[in-house]
């Protein structure tokens, strides 16, 4: 995984060069191995005579490192395990922060995690302006901190508050923000990376060159973070943030604060000594092994297979082209990403003006884009979106999406005229989020490229794509959808044709037992609060506004035909429909939206519960007491956990993995919680089997077990050995 | 050099702009950008993936500074592979013609089986010059080395230097204006101003009636262009008039000759902005690949004349020339597509194809090329109602002549150009099978 490459002893300064470059992987990761050959390395380094200075470099095209390697805290089966790795990389940072040479770090690619932690241990940092290089320490997503000398080093090189940022959000960091932040001290074009790096080493070597140790002094710095008082600030703010966000659900950020805390008022050697147990102690908690769970079982999904009826793997075709028939956002969107992946978008739609709507949207996207990363990096993606009016140039797709209206004669329309067009290979999808594929392609001759493919709003931030095949989807059908996937960077869950798939049905039922709730006299803000409290990103009420109240009741009502003995969409519904009440893009809905001020007085308007929508509630009677809203969340989470049984048993879904994944990734299920199936083997088969029964005596057969569950219970198996028999 | 077989080619597929007047709806755009539409839209039309295009010719009169060679700008904006080699020409009215016969050559040597030719003009964003006097000073003060130097070099700079100077439509070598010297043939050939607006007018009438039959409508692609922080689609040419008549165009006063004169803004081509490309491609590979063949190019012929004599009278050598090689008469054509780009150039041009005395005089010839009535030329309008962005006008001329000759099923079709310098340019099509 290391070369050394050394100087020749006549060069001067003799510097030697580590090139990282793990076998076999798109990315270098560290793992334990790892962690010895480093070891190695600088003892034969060390033992190098009149060596002056060492470079770090990639031998990735575009990766530095992408962190520890996560196998090692998932498959550790004891927290010893992972403290003594966290230990042994404690021991080698420290080796390369004292070394008596200088070590340059030069970065190119993400550098995340415990890889931005290797840099943070070097003398100097030599970063490239590519967009491709992004610097974070996104640990916090997986439940953990950066416990390789990053809670300990990262606050004394770039000051408090950037490292509270960078720590408690994880968030990415582009070269020029690294440079003026003081996370790198250089940067460079790309093709000069190694030149600079090695001028620094020589530089530094020399005396030349002194490293920075602290961040830049300033009047605010010296009132926050210079004094005991105002690091108090700082840090109490810090944690009602946390708290205000997490709902206490979520570990990490608060163990994380309190390490640097106590850390910054300790030698950094003590400090770094805090930080290995408290990273094992959190790596073995339920939140970080669910979260990692995720994260591993999501990196599956995108390397998942396609077999043919004979058991030969089949492999998909590259999309290269990609016909978007309708141009509303979604559809615009869905051109953006694809373009920024290098797949040649056409949009089509019918009139001209939502045309140039949606073209305007992609305009904005690209130069936002252009802000962040420079025009040079945007205009190949630019110049591959066009639009036009009609289906011209459509027989030269690779794949044709369709998005348009959410009616099922308009979708056969289209998917007949665009047959009669296109060449017998091209994939025909839909991007329905509820009318099912097999009906949509029901008057089509080759009904082996028709598939469903469920994108979710927005589409460059939503990792999920849910594909929804038939029973006449071919193979070669999915194989190519699955690569597309991976192309743009989504991580596919493959489901079966039914009402709402697999997402929107359990979504739809998430959101008709919400409104039941209020129907029963909760307030709004209760049934919101209380699904915030158990994990849920956003309260279902606030996500009915988001969706479009009129988006939900489509759905809804479609949901209500397949299931009438177990949904109903209340009256109450149309009544929002009447009034044009669609929620947040009319300004109103359960919420009313004050319009946005501008200029420099403006206020920052915030949405309240319109009190109006009361009384569409016919026959309520509101409940005094909210005083548990906690329970209405773990309510709707049961819901939702046995709607997606429901999808297991039924077939919709082919495995409790690709559940748990659509779940979290695509309505936003308590991530902590890893999922529906996941969560239920936590709690256990028996004891949700047994709540449910509590809840269907008190409030009705919306809360009915499925057959599956107590199948499992009585057999005293989980989801999780289920799992064993799919795969 | 030995002799190589000479392959027949084909016209695949083209696309436009609409055309507009400049400064208008396209004032935000680039030729370039224009340019990428039309581009894409063929190659959308054609069904064909750009990557088996193989050579990018583009025309343009009013290169863009930044960006002179804007054929290989556009085949990178709309997002052709980036191994295309792309060129551009540069031959006043007739560069797209141009671009479009070289492409031929290429192909028919078998250098390059598909090649995408076209024209663009943006005259919304032509480059304003300072005068040469303030040019030579910036470029003497830019080489110096001393601020003494650099102050030296503004000596003698006075405050009209500083004038920014328009490109102006006029001969470098003789000084006239196109107007003028379409003035100076209306009069030595007798073109009555009553002939001119009737042509003019009917030029109108024809180019609305073709947009509401939607026989311009298809080859036409819709351009975004900013409006406001949104954008909005500009769908339709702008410059065609349904309520321009005759009459009307007889009370606007002449332009070049305010005496005597019978040149008008009404009866001359106007200013345009817009884009169009074709495709083509060797007969022999666009019938292997089952490629619909619009038409196949049967001959070509460039010729210039004395621009001190009569400036736009080159389609008539042109066209004598192309007829002699493909040996065909003006009676064998089914459609004839003349570019306006004055109505008293396009009579001018009609009257000494049909003058004995002309051939005789100028060309040397015998007998008189062939007479055309006037009302058999551009049966869906031309330049003067249509637009004429310089380097566009050649793509629209091709892909008009061959719907039309689709349209009536006609064998043969011709087309004819003027540009300045004195020259012209002729091109013969044959309808494929």
């Amino acid at each position: 995984m290391f070369t050394l490459t050394l100087d020749p002893p006549e060069v001067s300064p003799r510097l030697a060069v580590i090139t990282i470059d793990r076998p076999g992987e798109k990315v270098n990761t560290i793992d334990p191995a790892a962690l010895e050959e480093v070891e190695q390395q600088f003892a034969a380094i060390e033992a190098t005579p009149g060596l002056a200075g060492i470079v770090l470099i990639s031998g990735k095209p575009d990766n530095f490192i992408a962190g520890a390697d996560v196998e090692v805290f998932a498959t550790a089966k004891e927290r010893r395990d992972i403290e003594s790795f966290g230990r042994r990389g404690h021991e080698i940072l420290a080796r390369i922060a004292g070394a008596k040479v200088p070590i340059v770090a030069a970065i190119h690619g993400a550098c995340l995690g415990a890889g931005l932690e290797l840099t943070l241990a070097c003398t100097y940092r030599v970063a490239t302006d590519s967009p491709k290089t992004v610097l974070a320490l996104p640990e916090v997503m997986l439940g953990l901190f950066p416990g390789g000398g990053g809670v300990s080093r990262l606050p004394r090189l770039v000051g408090l508050r950037e490292a509270l940022d960078m720590i408690l959000t994880g968030r990415n960091i582009r070269p020029r923000a690294a440079k003026r932040m003081g996370l790198v001290d250089q940067v460079v074009a790309e093709e000069s990376l190694l030149p600079a790096a090695r001028a620094a080493a020589a530089k530094l070597a020399a005396g030349k060159l002194q490293p920075r140790l602290h961040p830049r002094g300033d009047v605010v710095r010296a009132l926050l973070e210079k004094n005991p008082l105002g690091r108090k600030v700082v840090f109490s703010q810090a944690r009602k943030q946390v708290e205000r966000k997490s709902f206490g659900l979520y570990p990490a950020p608060m163990v994380a604060l309190d390490l640097i805390e106590k850390g910054l008022g300790l030698p950094l050697e003590e400090a770094l000594k805090l930080e290995p147990p408290a990273f094992a102690e959190l790596a073995v908690g339920q939140t970080s092994k669910s979260l990692v769970s995720l994260f591993r079982r999501s990196n599956a999904l995108k390397k998942q297979p396609v077999f043919d009826g004979e058991g030969t793997r089949v492999e998909g075709a590259e999309v290269r082209r990609l016909g978007m028939v309708g141009g509303g956002f979604m559809g615009a969107d869905i051109a953006v990403v694809s373009a920024e992946k290098g797949i040649e978008t056409r949009i089509r739609d019918i009139a001209a003006e939502p045309l140039a709507k949606a073209l305007a949207h992609c305009k904005a996207h690209f130069d936002r884009r252009a802000r962040s990363v420079g025009e040079r990096h945007v205009f190949k993606a630019r110049s591959r979106v066009s639009g036009g009016l009609d289906l011209t140039g459509f027989s030269t797709m690779d794949l044709i999406i369709e998005a348009v209206p959410e009616v099922l004669g308009l979708k056969q329309d289209v998917f007949a005229q665009l047959e009669a067009m296109v060449p017998r290979t091209t994939i025909l999808a839909s991007n329905t989020s509820a009318l099912p594929i097999t009906r949509i392609a029901e008057r089509l001759q080759h009904r082996d490229r028709v598939i469903g493919l469920h994108f979710f709003s927005p589409v460059s931030k939503m990792p999920l794509l849910e594909i929804v095949k038939t029973a006449d989807t071919s193979p070669q059908t999915l194989a190519t959808c699955l690569r597309y996937a991976a192309q743009i960077g989504k991580t596919p869950i493959v489901v079966n044709d039914g009402p709402g798939f697999y997402t929107t049905r359990v979504l739809g039922f998430y959101l008709m037992a919400a409104l039941e709730m209020v129907q029963a006299g909760h307030s709004i803000e209760a049934v919101d609060r209380g699904a915030r409290m158990v994990g849920w990103p956003v309260g279902p009420i606030t996500l009915l506004d988001e969706v479009g109240i009129d988006v939900g009741a489509k759905v809804s009502k479609t949901l209500a035909a397949a299931f009438p003995d177990r949904i109903t969409v209340p009256a109450t519904v149309d009544q929002f429909l009447a009034e044009k009440r669609f929620g947040r893009k009319t300004g109103r809905g359960f919420y009313v939206y004050p319009p946005e001020q501008r200029g420099l007085l403006a206020r920052r308007a915030r949405k309240h519960v319109d009190s109006e929508v009361y009384n569409y509630f016919g026959g309520r009677t509101a409940i005094a007491d909210e005083s548990n809203p906690e329970e209405l969340g773990e309510r709707l989470t049961l819901i939702c956990a046995a709607e997606a049984v429901r999808c297991l048993e039924s077939g919709i879904l082919q495995s409790p993995r690709d559940g748990d994944i659509g779940a979290v990734f695509g309505f936003g299920y308590p991530p902590m919680r890893g999922g529906p199936f996941r969560h239920i083997d936590a709690l256990g088969p028996g004891a949700v089997l047994t709540r449910l029964a509590v809840l269907r005596e008190r409030h009705g057969d919306a809360y009915a077990a499925p057959e599956l569950l107590v199948r499992l219970a009585r057999e005293g198996k989980n989801f999780a050995s289920l799992e064993g028999e799919h795969a | 050099m030995n002799a190589r077989p000479i392959r027949p080619v084909a016209v695949i597929a083209g696309a436009r702009t609409p055309f507009c007047k400049a400064g208008g709806a396209f004032i935000r755009r680039s030729a370039v950008q224009l340019g990428a539409v039309a581009a894409r839209e063929t190659m959308l039309r054609a069904g064909i993936r750009p990557d088996r295009v193989e050579q990018i010719i583009f025309g343009i009169v009013s290169a863009p500074v930044g960006a002179p060679n804007i054929a290989r700008e556009i085949g990178l904006e709309a997002a052709f592979p980036a191994k295309v080699p792309a060129y551009t020409i540069s031959r006043a009215c007739i560069s797209s013609n141009q671009a479009v016969t070289n492409a031929a050559d290429q192909i028919a040597l078998g250098k390059s089986d598909v090649i995408l030719a076209g024209g663009a003009e943006t005259l919304s964003d032509v480059p304003i010059l300072y005068g040469r006097k303030f040019r030579d000073a910036l470029f003497v003060a830019s080489k110096a080395r001393t601020t003494g130097e650099r102050l030296r070099a503004f000596r003698g700079v006075r405050l009209h230097d500083l004038a920014p100077v328009a490109p102006a439509i006029a001969e470098p070598s003789s000084g006239q204006s196109m107007g003028q010297a379409a003035e100076k043939m209306a009069k030595d050939f007798g073109i009555r101003r009553d002939a001119q607006d009737r042509f003019a007018a009917h030029s109108h009438q024809r180019a609305v009636a073709a947009w509401q039959s939607g026989d311009l409508a298809r080859r036409v692609a819709p351009v975004p262009v900013p409006r406001g922080r949104d954008l909005a689609l500009v769908e339709r040419d702008d410059h065609p008039r349904e309520d321009t008549t005759e009459e009307k165009l007889a009370k606007l006063r002449p332009v070049f000759d305010r005496e005597f004169g019978s040149v008008t803004a009404g009866n001359a081509s106007p200013l345009t902005d817009g884009a169009s490309a074709v495709l083509l491609a060797a007969e022999e590979v666009a019938r292997a690949e089952g490629w619909p063949i619009l038409g196949v190019l049967r001959g070509y012929h460039y010729t210039a004349i004395d621009p001190f004599e009569h400036l736009l009278m080159g389609p008539v050598s042109a066209v004598a020339g192309v007829l002699d090689q493909t040996g065909l008469g003006l009676r064998d054509m089914g459609v004839i597509e003349m570019h306006e780009a004055f109505a008293a150039q396009v009579l001018s041009n009609l009257h000494g194809l049909a003058s004995a005395k002309y051939c005789q005089e100028k060309l040397g010839r015998g007998a008189p090329v062939g007479e055309v009535d006037p009302d058999f030329v551009n049966q869906w309008g031309g330049s003067i109602s249509l637009g004429h962005p310089f380097g566009a006008t050649g793509g629209r001329l091709v892909l008009q002549l061959l719907d039309q000759m689709a349209q009536k099923n006609a064998q043969f079709g011709l087309i004819s150009a003027c540009a300045a310098g004195g020259m012209g340019s002729a091109l013969v099509f044959e309808r494929g099978q």
